[in-house]
This record gives structure tokens, sequence and C-alpha cells, in this order.
């Protein structure tokens, strides 16, 4: 089952407001269909960009650069993050994003974009399966993270997962 | 702008072609993608100092899309780098581009035709080229288009056959092309590979990912099994012969040129009934690996014992109204009870309050102190003046120097894991009464470990690597942030004095005398103790089993101790340290009544044995790990019951209605090699994990051993070749033959995880009970034919879902409340409003209610309840009848305002409830209730973040 999947585009629709679309998975693409027009919407980071014409178009960033820079980061959710649900997609997944967040609070550098929200959803189920060596391993990230599950309409029903401080002093 | 690429990339031509078209000048740098972001090329640098890797968002931001098309043309580019370009990658390194799968290239090329038919170009409606168009021509036009694929290409795919030469002769083409010239085809693949990361296709092209679960009844794929393991079985079969367990005498004592091991498990403190975590934290897992360690044949000697001396006991003394030396004789009755129930099979439990301790101790001390490495200062110590005595560590807490954690206890921080000073603290406060306690100067003895610290590292640097990796995470800051002199002596009664003149109203601190327990409890099991811990020429391995929260004390201060005596103590040489258990997702809670308590644990009508499996089974060793009810009933019945259980008693149940109970003869065929082999491999791997105390993952290869013994059964099917002719009759007794074999090869596998099922099966399988069997590096024929087995009958019972349900509600709290005893109640009050306070703080420390974490409003309102609760209780249970019989119920919805409204009403019932037994009463009756009031007072001002209310002045006159 690859992670960016039919639930986490719904929680996707869900921090935005919006009612979430009919959505079906087509081998290892999610499917979306437009109510009004019956229209088909293909592909993971094309529905999340729809989804937030219709919201907030704001959040994909305020300006073209930072648009730019969060449809590089759906871009590798949808490239890489998608099959993170092995261990070593998942380890070099971690590895590269926790350089990337090595200086900077948010994917796209201090503001948080949809690209932050978008991993948090595909990330949960990897990151709450580390072990507290394997945090501190990828600090960054575990930072980021932690940052980001502080919001509870972002969070919803998902587990706050513990980073620990005690484990984290490496 | 400015593109860095890797040589022959393509998709730099995008690049450059979409700079043409919004008529913008690029420059072109040839880089190794080591040298770039994430390995990834090519990227761009705006003038802004953007730097991109994403050639698709690049072409956006170079070229807006128009609002109307956008979200076709994102699902086209989507589509060409999330899956084009992957399949062509794959084509690359594998030359397959037909499979079954939709999604492969054959396939997404059709998708791409069908789209094209009798179009100019990709979008519909849009007829200009597109960047969806740009981005996948040159994507095709560079790679597959000179291979094997373009030739078919031209002949199936019509529509994209002549869109690519339409496209192909556009002059913005034409102009890039001759601008970035690389080689197309193969090498033009192989440079996209070398710049980017496609995981799909690892994906694909591997086997199926290893299942993270280590659940031996799992279907894995498994290794054939090589001709050198068939020859290595068969010879071990046939020639090597099963040692016996050695009869050790008492005492044991280790012996020069053989295996000495020492085992040790945390002292657990005498002052509480132990839970299940505290079990498999060290009692359990130290049991588990002593036993198999004898059963190695390894001179082993496990001891434990209560750790009786500190603070904690004597407060509980003072309140229990007796002496300490009784709250520990009682304690020590119920731990000793509880750790034999589970049949943790010490060689010696004993205690801290012996006269041995405390010679070992003082004498200790003396020889530190003549080796120069005690000081002695003058220090400031804490003393709370309202409970009138100075404050151990454990009785104050206040904000963490280093990490400003507001919690932090007096010895540790629980926020970032440092030791502490009370002192050190800021703004401390007696956790008894609350009050901020007063600084007083103390003489008292230092240890000088900064003296210490060179020889603990060459020590520590030697040894970690044998350590569990929490043990590793958990000493690794003490070393490297530097070590500072710590106190060991105390303002106190109840420990060993300190045998110095001047100092003998002190007594040494508990965490200088427990490790010394370990000495002394040896020399309780024997005189020759001095064998173990100061060996002359003997290697002796000294294993300690503890929860991560011993870890400080048994890296860092046992070993101090030790290495400033200077005289070759034994040194830790294995700290196997767990993480914590949790219970169904929540803390253990005696106050609570939350989780199982040892004394619990044989009320549940389930056997010690399956307590002592799943507890390993779940054994937290890597992280935190969760008891679980319904996961106990699903373990016990499908590994125990179904897996084991079934395998044993089918083949012994077999031998003795066929064979009339004797082990038939044995003559091994392929097959039997076969499974002997893979036996062999999970035999291999066990003794491989039980040797570092990996005692979880030991468990699961018991349980393979069984599942392999299953299936060879089912596929075999001795029960049809009984049936059979003569030959086949003889083929059935090989293989209940091995499966018995097996079967008693189990039983010593399992003996340290479950003794009595263990003992219940050498029994049946007509062994001697005396011992365990000896734990074997090979697979070897362990019963003759002929051998008469005992009885059959099953093992373990099925655990029903119903009971697990009853036992869940049992144990998740509130338990207690029945309680009548005035003074459980109003210290489950004191706790529950402690509690609430902590929570208040650490709730208000998050500004926006929105950032909450549900759980911890969860319990907050919990906690709110279950104050209610105890208030209206206490107030009924108080011969005083309120005059307003109303009861107070506070909101549930965990708004600030709502809290602040039941807290208020709160102090108006404790109000008055003061005021009608200050009327009739001592102060010795209302005192309590009083402070009770100023508790709930102080809470509301933290709450409302003002002073208190004016009635508060008015009740501080009176007092």
């Amino acid at each position: 089952m690859v992670l960016c999947n039919v639930e986490c585009l719904e929680r996707i629709s869900n921090y935005l407001d919006v009612s979430p679309l009919p959505l079906e998975m087509q081998e290892n693409v999610v499917v979306a269909t437009k109510r009004e027009s019956n229209q088909k919407i293909e592909g993971f980071s094309t529905i999340i960009q729809s989804l937030i014409e219709n919201s907030n178009p704001d959040i994909l960033g305020v300006n073209n650069e930072m648009k730019a820079l969060s449809q590089q980061w759906l871009e590798y959710a949808v490239i890489c993050i998608n099959y993170a649900d092995t261990p070593n997609n998942a380890k070099k997944v971690l590895q590269e994003l926790n350089v990337t967040l090595t200086d900077k609070t948010y994917l796209t550098g201090t503001k948080k974009t949809i690209a932050d929200v978008t991993l948090y959803y595909a990330l949960h189920s990897i990151m709450r399966e580390l072990t507290h060596q394997e945090k501190a391993q990828y600090v960054h990230v575990s930072r980021w993270f932690d940052n980001m599950q502080q919001e509870e309409k972002l969070r919803q029903q998902l587990d706050l997962i513990s980073f620990d401080l005690l484990h984290l002093f490496l | 702008m400015n593109i860095s690429t890797n040589e022959n990339n393509p998709n730099t031509l995008k690049l450059i072609i979409a700079a043409k078209f919004a008529q913008q000048a690029v420059t072109v740098k040839t880089v190794q993608p080591k040298a770039s972001f994430l390995g990834r090329l090519p990227s761009i640098e705006f003038p802004s100092g953007l730097i991109l890797f994403s050639t698709n968002a690049a072409m956006q931001l170079i070229i807006p899309l128009s609002e109307e098309f956008k979200v076709v043309n994102n699902k086209w580019l989507e589509w060409e780098i999330s899956q084009l370009q992957p399949a062509i990658a794959l084509y690359g390194s594998t030359g397959i581009y037909k499979t079954s799968q939709k999604s492969c290239l054959w396939s997404l090329l059709k998708e791409l035709n069908n789209a094209l038919k009798d179009k100019q170009y990709l979008i519909k409606g849009n007829n200009d080229l597109s960047l969806a168009d740009i981005c996948i021509w040159v994507t095709l036009w560079s790679t597959i288009m000179v291979t094997e694929i373009g030739n078919e290409l031209n002949k199936e795919y019509l529509s994209i056959k002549n869109w690519l030469s339409n496209i192909e002769l556009l002059t913005v083409i034409q102009d890039s092309i001759k601008e970035y010239s690389f080689e197309r085809g193969l090498k033009a693949i192989l440079s996209i590979q070398a710049a980017s990361w496609f995981p799909v296709n690892a994906t694909l092209n591997s086997k199926p990912p290893k299942p993270v679960d280590l659940s031996p009844t799992k279907e894995k794929e498994i290794e054939a099994v090589s001709q050198q393991e068939i020859r290595n079985i068969s010879n071990n079969w046939s020639s090597k012969s099963y040692p016996d367990v050695k009869n050790f005498p008492y005492p044991v004592l280790p012996k020069k040129g053989e295996k000495n091991i020492l085992i040790t498990s945390a002292l657990p403190y005498v002052n509480n009934v132990p839970h299940l975590g505290n079990i498999i934290g060290c009692v359990l897992s130290a049991d588990i690996f002593a036993r198999y360690c004898r059963q190695r044949n390894y001179n082993t000697l496990f001891i434990s014992g209560t750790d009786e001396y500190g603070t904690a006991t004597e407060a509980k003394a003072l309140e229990e109204k007796t002496t300490p030396q009784n709250i520990c004789n009682k304690f020590f009755d119920i731990h000793n009870d509880v750790y034999r129930w589970f049949n943790i099979g010490f060689d010696y439990f004993g205690r801290t309050t012996t006269p041995e301790q405390t010679e070992i101790v003082q004498s200790f001390f003396l020889k530190i102190k003549s080796e120069g490495y005690i000081l002695s200062e003058s220090v400031d110590q804490l003393l709370c003046e309202s409970c009138d005595r100075f404050l151990a560590d454990r009785f104050v807490e206040g904000t963490c120097p280093r990490c400003k954690y507001e919690d932090a206890r007096g010895d540790q921080c629980d926020g970032c894991g440092h030791l502490v000073n009370a002192t050190d603290l800021i703004s401390p406060r007696c956790k008894v009464c609350g009050n901020r306690p007063i600084v007083k100067k103390s003489q008292q003895f230092f240890l000088d470990l900064p003296k210490l610290e060179n020889k603990l590292k060459e020590w520590s640097s030697k040894v970690e690597k044998g350590w569990s990796s929490v043990a590793r995470v958990v000493a690794k800051p003490w070393l490297r942030d530097g070590l500072k002199p710590r106190c060991i002596t105390r303002d106190l009664k109840w420990g060993i004095p300190v045998p110095i003149k001047g100092f003998e109203n002190k007594v040494f601190y508990v965490w200088f005398d427990a490790p010394f327990g370990y000495i002394s409890i040896t020399k309780k099991y024997t005189k020759e103790y001095q064998q173990w811990w100061k060996p002359k020429d003997i290697q002796i391995d000294l294993y300690q089993f503890m929860a991560k929260d011993n870890v400080p004390f048994h890296a860092i201060m046992f070993p101090a101790y030790l290495l400033a005596a200077n005289e070759g103590y034994t040194l830790l040489k294995h700290l196997m340290a767990t993480e914590y258990l949790n219970y169904e997702d929540t803390k253990f809670s005696k106050s609570r009544g939350i989780g199982v308590f040892g004394t619990d644990a044989r009320d549940t009508g389930i056997p010690a044995d399956v307590w002592r499996f799943y507890l390993a089974y779940v054994r937290p060793e890597t992280q935190d790990s969760n008891f679980n009810w319904v996961d106990l009933a699903t373990k016990n019945n499908s590994e125990l019951l179904n897996n084991f259980g079934n395998f044993v008693n089918r083949a012994l149940v077999f031998v003795e209605k066929y064979f009339e109970s004797k082990i038939p003869a044995i003559e091994l065929q392929e097959d039997d090699l076969v499974l002997l082999a893979l036996a062999q491999r999970e035999l291999s791997s066990y003794i491989h994990a039980l040797e570092q105390a990996k005692l979880r993952d030991g468990l699961k290869h018991v349980l393979a051993i069984s599942k392999h013994g299953n299936q060879y059964m089912q596929f075999q099917e001795p029960w049809v070749k009984i049936k059979g002719i003569d030959s086949d009759k003889r083929r059935a007794g090989t293989i209940i033959g091995i499966c018995c074999n097996l079967a008693c090869l189990l039983s010593s596998l399992l003996a340290p995880f479950m003794p009595c099922t263990a003992r219940e099966l050498r029994s049946q399988l007509g062994l001697q009970t005396n011992n365990y069997g000896y734990i074997p590096d090979e697979i070897t024929s362990i019963l003759p034919t002929g051998h008469k087995i005992g009885k059959p009958s099953p093992l373990f019972k099925k655990i029903e879902e119903k009971d697990v349900e009853t036992l869940r509600k049992k144990y998740a709290g509130k338990q207690d409340t029945t309680n009548n005893d005035e003074h459980g109640d109003v210290k489950s009050l004191d706790n529950a409003i402690a509690e609430l306070d902590t929570k208040v703080k650490e709730l208000k420390a998050k500004h926006d209610k929105s950032g909450w974490p549900s759980k911890q409003v969860q319990i907050f309102v919990d906690l709110k309840n279950k104050l209610s609760d105890l208030i209206s209780e206490k107030n009924k249970s108080s011969e005083l009848k309120s005059k307003n019989p109303e009861n107070f119920v506070p909101e549930q919805n965990g708004d600030i305002s709502m809290d602040v409204a039941s807290l208020e009403a709160a102090i108006t019932k404790q109000g008055n409830l003061v005021r009608q037994l200050k009327a009739k009463e001592e102060k010795s009756v209302w005192q309590p209730e009083v402070e009770k009031l100023l508790k709930l007072k102080k809470q509301l001002a933290d709450l409302t973040g003002t002073t208190p209310a004016p009635t508060d002045k008015k009740s501080k006159k009176k007092k």
C-alpha cells in the first residue's frame, strides 16, 4: 500500500475544510472525480493543488517562488515518500528530509505550506514506528514533525507521537 | 538563471526550452550528482537565490500555467515524473518494457497515444505547445525513441509518432537542441538515473519487502536449504551426542577457564508493589537469561534483593505509625511472594538492611576515602520548615536549571535526563506540602567524580559495545558532558551511618549504598563471595538487568565506586536496560488502580508461565512497548496453543497411539534433513539472540521451530502413511520420531521462558524433570529409538475473549475508590490535586488551547472528575453533613472558564467544611482540610494568573 493514498487525501481535505471528492485508487495513482462536472482529476499532487484552488490558494505559497518550492515537495511526496512503506525506502526518505530540514522550520523555509501538511500525513505511519534511536538520528525531521503535530486541526484523530527529549538527547 | 546538470541529462533540455520560451538567458554548468542537493540534477538557480531540483516545478515558475488548463497540465506533468520517467529508468536497467502490470512503460505509452488521438497537442482546446507537451516530448525523444521501443512505437502508436515529429520541427525546440547537445538513448537514461531516485522501481524490481513484524506465524520467504547445511545436519544427527546439564553444587562458584556469569537484577525499591513493567524490566529478564545460562552449563549466579534504605521508607513508616524496619519487613514479604509466584529462580533474594551491607558499605567508603576520592564540603541543603525536615531529593520539585523543564525532580530531570542537584532547582517546592523550602548549610561528603573521569572513560569504551542500545544512549551524555562531584551523604536517619567522627547523624545516600547490595547479598549467599566480586585470575562476566531509569547509577556511579576502591572488583560488562512497558496505552498507576500489579497476576487465573511468555514476547527491548489484554489472549491462543502446543501434542499422541509410547526407528530422508536444517537455523539464531540477552527475539525463534514442525507434519501426513504398506509405516515412524526429537529440543529452548510448562513437557516426553535439558549448539538425536514417553496431555488452555474483557475492565482503574480508610482518601485526593496542578501548568504553557493534545485534555477531564468524586465522597464520609447537599459537578468540556468555575465551587465547598470543622473540632482535625483549601486556591490562582481572592487573606489571618 502506497503512502500517498486515499486516506491521506481525505485528511488533507478535512484540514482544508473542503468536502472530500470521491476518491479511488487505480494502480498506484489516486483519482478523484469532481462532483459538478464529473471531470476526473488524476494524480496525488494534482488533486491537492486543485483542492487548494477551491479553499485556500495561499497555502501553496504566498508568491510564485514559494509555490514552486511547495510543488517541488509535493512532487517529492509522489515520487519518493509514496514508497517509503518499505524499511529501506523509509530510511532514505528520512535521511533526505533530515538534510532538507537541517536549517529550515518548514520545507519551504519559514512558512507552513501544503507541502508540510501533506508530508505530515504521509509520514505519520512511518514516524509512529520509529525507535527512539531513529528519532534521534533524524532529529531535524523529528523536530519538524513534532512542531507540525501540535496543531490539533492538522492532527485530527492521529496519535500524538512522543519525541521525548530524554531519548533525543544523544 | 544558472542550471547545474550532470553530463548528458535530458531533463536539462526541458529547462532550456522553457527559458527560451520565456526569453530568458541561462548558463549551464556541468557538475557531479554528489555535489548537488540530495544528489538530484539538474537544478536551477533563480536570480533571487532560489534553487529548485524539480524540473517540473522550475518550468512552471518560468512559464506560469494558465488557470484554464492548470489541472490537466498538472496531471500530465505528474504523470511524466511519477510514472513515465520511473518506467523509462526501469527499462534502462532491466530492458523490460512490456509486462502485465498496468503502469509498465508500454501501457503508459498506450495511455498517451489515446490522449493524443486527433490532436496536435496534448491539451484539448489549447492549440499551443504546453508545458506537458514539452516535458513528455523531451523525455520520450531523448530516451526510448532511439532504442528498440522506438521502432515498435512508430508502428503501433501513430498518434505519438506524429506528435513527436511535429514538435521536433518547432523552432524553439530546434534552437534549444542546438544549445544543449547530448547523446540520446540509453546513455541519457543512465544520466537521469544517476541524478534522481525512483523508489517505485526498487519496490517493483525486488523481492517483496521483509515484514517488520517478526511474528513467526506469518509467511516468510524462506531461503532454500543448501547442500552444506544438509551435510552438517546429517553428520550431527548421527555422530554427535547430546550433552547433559551439569549439576551445580551449592554454592555456585566461578571456575578458571569456564564461562562464569554473574547476573544481577536491579534491586526493586521495597516501598511499593512491583507491576508487570517492573517485573519484565529487571527480575524476569534476568531470570530468563540466568536460566538460559544454566542450561548452557555456564557457572551462573543470579542474585537480587530489595533496596530498603532511604527517605521514602522513612516517610511511609511515619505515615503508617510504625518503624521503617517493619515497613521493610512487610514489603520484603510481598516482593518475595510475587517473585516466587512468577517462578523467578534467584540463587539468592536478599535485602539491603543487613549487617553485611553496613559493613561492606562502610569499609568501601573508608577505602575510597583513603584512595583520595572523597571530598568534604559544606553544602546548602533544602529544609522544609513547615514539614520540619531536610528534604531528600525525591521530595523536592522545581524547574530544571539546564532545560527549564518545570517539574524536574530533585535528583533527576525527566525533561532532559540529566542528574540535578536539588539546590540548583529554580523555584524549588516541597513535594509534600508545596511550600518553598529554605536553604541551610550542612557538611557532607562528595565522591570526586571528575578525578575518576578518565578511568571511567577508559573502562566504558571497552565494554559499552555489549550494552543494550538504550543503555548506551542514556549513559553517553554523562561522560561526554563531564562529571561533577556527587554528594553521597544525607541528613537522614534511615540509612547506613557514616563511620566518621562528627558525621554520626548522617547516613549514606541510597544510591551510594544500594549498588553494594549486590555484593552484600552475594555474601549472604556464600562466604566465598569474593570469588565472584574480587576474582583472582578468573574471568567473570557481570550482566546487570534494569529499566532505563537506573542506567546512570549502574553505568557511572557503581563502576566509579569500584574503580575508586581500586582493588580489582568485578565491573559491569553487559548492561541490559529495557525501555518502559505501558499498560493498555497508558501508564501503570497504583494510586489510580490502573494496571496489573504483581499481587494481582495470580488472581487472574492465568498461569505464571503464560504471564512470563507474554511479558517476554512484548519485552520493551528497543522502544516502549504495550501490554494489551486482547493481544495476550491472541498470543496465548495462536502461538502457544495452536502452534507450539499443537505440534508437541500431536507428535506425542501419535507415538502413544501407534507405537506403544516408544520412539520409533528413524531413517532420515531428504525432506527430514531439510526440516532439521531449517530448525537448525532457528536454533543458531536463538542462541545468538540469547547470548546478547535479546530475549524477545529468542522466543520468536522457538516458536518458529514448532511452526516448521507443524508444516512438516501437515505435509508428510504420517496419519495416512501409518495405514499403508510396511515401508509407509516405517516412514511414518521416522516422521514421528523426528517430531518427538524436535519436541524434546523445544522443551529445553522454552524452559528459560516457561519453566513449569517445560517441566511438564519433559515429563510427558518421559525425561527426568530435575533439570530442563541442555541447550545445544547443534541439533542431534536426543531421544533414542525405543525411548518410552510419558502420558501426553494438552499443555495450554485457551483464553476466552470474554474473560480478558472482564480482566481488562477490572484493572482499568478506579478499583481503589471503595477504600474506606480515611488516610487513603486524603492521600489520593492529595495526589489527584498535585497531578491536576501539574497538568494545568502543562496546558497553560501552551498558549493556544487549540494546541492542546487531545489525550492531555482527556486526562485533564478525567482528573477533574476524579477530584470531584473524591471531594464529594470525602464530604459524605465526614460526620458533618454539608447543609447544601447538592453534589459538586464540574463541567466536562475542558474549557478554561469552566475549570475556574468548578475550582471555585470546590473552594466554596471546602471553605464551608473548614468553617464547620473549626467550630467544633480541634486543630489536628481541621488543619489538613485547611491545607487542602489553600491548595485548591493556589490552583485557582495558577489557572487564572491572578492573586488569590480576598477570602484567602482572611483565612490566613485566622491561621
